[in-house]
């Protein structure tokens, strides 16, 4: 596949209470955004394991956005800020070990922001597109 | 200093305060010392103390989850016994600890190296280490062989304790965590290219896992097969992802003793990873662990105003 029209791979985890309600806004609303995420709904943030994003890039996935409700809008009151740290921690972990940054990205967007929804989607897309396909599955050939 | 601790611990097991004891006993080759759980006093005959007690002791503690035992704690030791306090992995109340000020252990794989044939006898004094060999014998200096984790080891004397034997040794207070910032400053393609090389070492022999008190997990995450996370063999992708999620698994519950490091049969450095994440966490949530055992580990808890500026 040429670079220009290489199309990357990405995994969303979306919180059920916000995220999710808010990507499917965007959908209901027919705003226009990349078709290149693939959903996993998860109950919360908080339910994210680092594993999950790891595995995932392992597996050959080019980049994952991870998202959930605001600060203080965490349907299991803070799921979020517990998640905030694990996330914290594994971004700064992954960049150190050197998987780009950019390849992970986190954001919280509620059940009414459907537009942020897809400029999320849209950055990241973009973000991942421009560092090319995940080179943790290609260590096998350096 | 050893005649001290045995005293002690035979004490303790007449008064029947004690069920056993974590202590470190002479191998059967003068370079290595057998870390060991006693349960009687007469073992306590071959109990030694010396500058090759580089394993972390605490990590014996988990399996004796019930039992009343008695520990030998160097500084990073009575850190990891607060940490398994604060993740209630052992009560104050079941655990009597004999604090030793520690002036370091050293790095036996490099004096071996440097002697060049094989070590029959050691001696060691307050800063030098006198080496026989079949041939021949040399004296060195202590402080050309402290693991660097010792060289720049913040709480030498234990913060926690029943009993002191030796006097208070102050700690290292300047960076600990130079090798992690020199290391971030470089570009993305050569820390991934430096972290291959290094981590391609690996053959996943998991010792740096199991000579920590921190990974006690009944079942580890590489160990699994339902889900299964990674593969086994030699694949660096394996590897890779085996070293992400058990530096991961170690954010705010490294005490910096370096026994995963010391552990390992290729010298890889693993601390690499373990001192970015321990100074991240000092940066961003202003915490240190195996300090305080009624705080909660940095995982635990949060704040309203902790970092948000990654997340869009
Ligand atoms: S690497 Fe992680 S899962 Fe394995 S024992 Fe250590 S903490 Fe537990
Ligand atoms: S990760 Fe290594 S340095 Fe940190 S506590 Fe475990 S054994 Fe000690
Ligand atoms: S001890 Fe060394 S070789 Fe063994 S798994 Fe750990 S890093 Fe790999
Ligand atoms: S429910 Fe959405 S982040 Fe917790």
């Amino acid at each position: 596949m040429s670079e220009e029209n290489y199309e990357p791979k990405i995994l969303a985890f979306l919180c059920n209470w916000c995220s999710y309600a808010g990507a499917d806004l965007a959908g209901t609303s027919r705003i226009q955004y990349p078709p290149n995420i693939r959903v996993i709904r998860v109950p919360c943030s908080g339910r994210i394991n680092p594993l999950y994003i790891i595995k995932a890039l392992k597996d050959g996935i080019d980049g994952v956005l991870v998202s959930g409700c605001h600060p203080g809008d965490c349907h299991y009151q803070d799921g979020n800020y517990y998640a905030r740290r694990k996330f914290n921690m594994i971004k700064n972990l992954l960049e150190y070990m050197g998987i780009e940054e950019g390849r992970v990205h986190f954001s919280w967007v509620s059940a009414s922001e459907g537009g942020k929804f897809a400029a999320v989607v849209t950055e990241v897309t973009e973000a991942v597109k421009k560092l090319g396909p995940n080179k943790m599955k290609l260590f096998q050939n350096t | 200093m050893e005649s001290k601790i045995k005293e002690k611990f035979k004490q303790l097991f007449d008064e029947k305060k004690i069920e056993a004891a974590v202590i470190f006993q002479t191998g059967t080759i003068p370079t290595k010392n057998a870390p060991n759980v006693i349960f009687s006093k007469d073992d306590l005959e071959t109990l030694t103390w010396n500058p090759l007690n580089w394993n972390n002791l605490a990590n014996y503690l988990p399996n004796l989850l019930g039992k009343k035992i008695g520990i030998v704690a160097k500084g990073c030791d009575s850190r990891s016994i607060i940490l398994l306090m604060q993740e209630e992995k052992v009560k104050r109340d079941q655990v009597y600890i004999i604090g030793i000020p520690c002036s370091g252990m050293i790095n036996i794989k490099k004096l071996e190296k440097d002697f060049g044939e094989e070590i029959t006898g050691l001696e060691f004094n307050a800063d030098k280490i006198k080496v026989k060999g079949s041939s021949s014998e040399k004296e060195y200096n202590k402080d050309d062989y402290l693991f660097d984790s010792c060289k720049t080891c913040k709480y030498p004397t234990p913060v926690i304790y029943d009993e002191l034997i030796g006097s208070e040794i102050k700690g290292y207070r300047g960076e600990n965590y130079t090798e992690a910032i020199e290391f971030e400053k470089k570009s993305v393609e050569e820390r991934r290219k430096l972290m291959v090389e290094e981590l391609s070492k690996c053959i996943r022999c998991y010792a740096c896992r199991n000579s920590c008190p921190s990974c006690y997990c009944q079942e580890c995450f590489v160990d699994s097969n339902q889900p299964k996370w990674l593969e086994k063999g030699q694949n660096i992708d394996d590897i890779f992802f085996y070293h992400i999620v058990r530096a991961y698994h170690m954010v705010g519950r490294c005490v910096d003793c370096g026994s995963c490091q010391a552990a390992c049969p290729m010298d890889i450095n693993i601390l690499l990873l373990t001192k970015k994440l321990n100074k991240d966490v000092r940066e961003l949530y202003k915490y240190e662990c195996g300090l305080d055992e009624n705080k909660p580990p940095a995982l635990s808890t949060f704040e309203i105003n902790d970092y948000n500026k990654f997340i869009k």
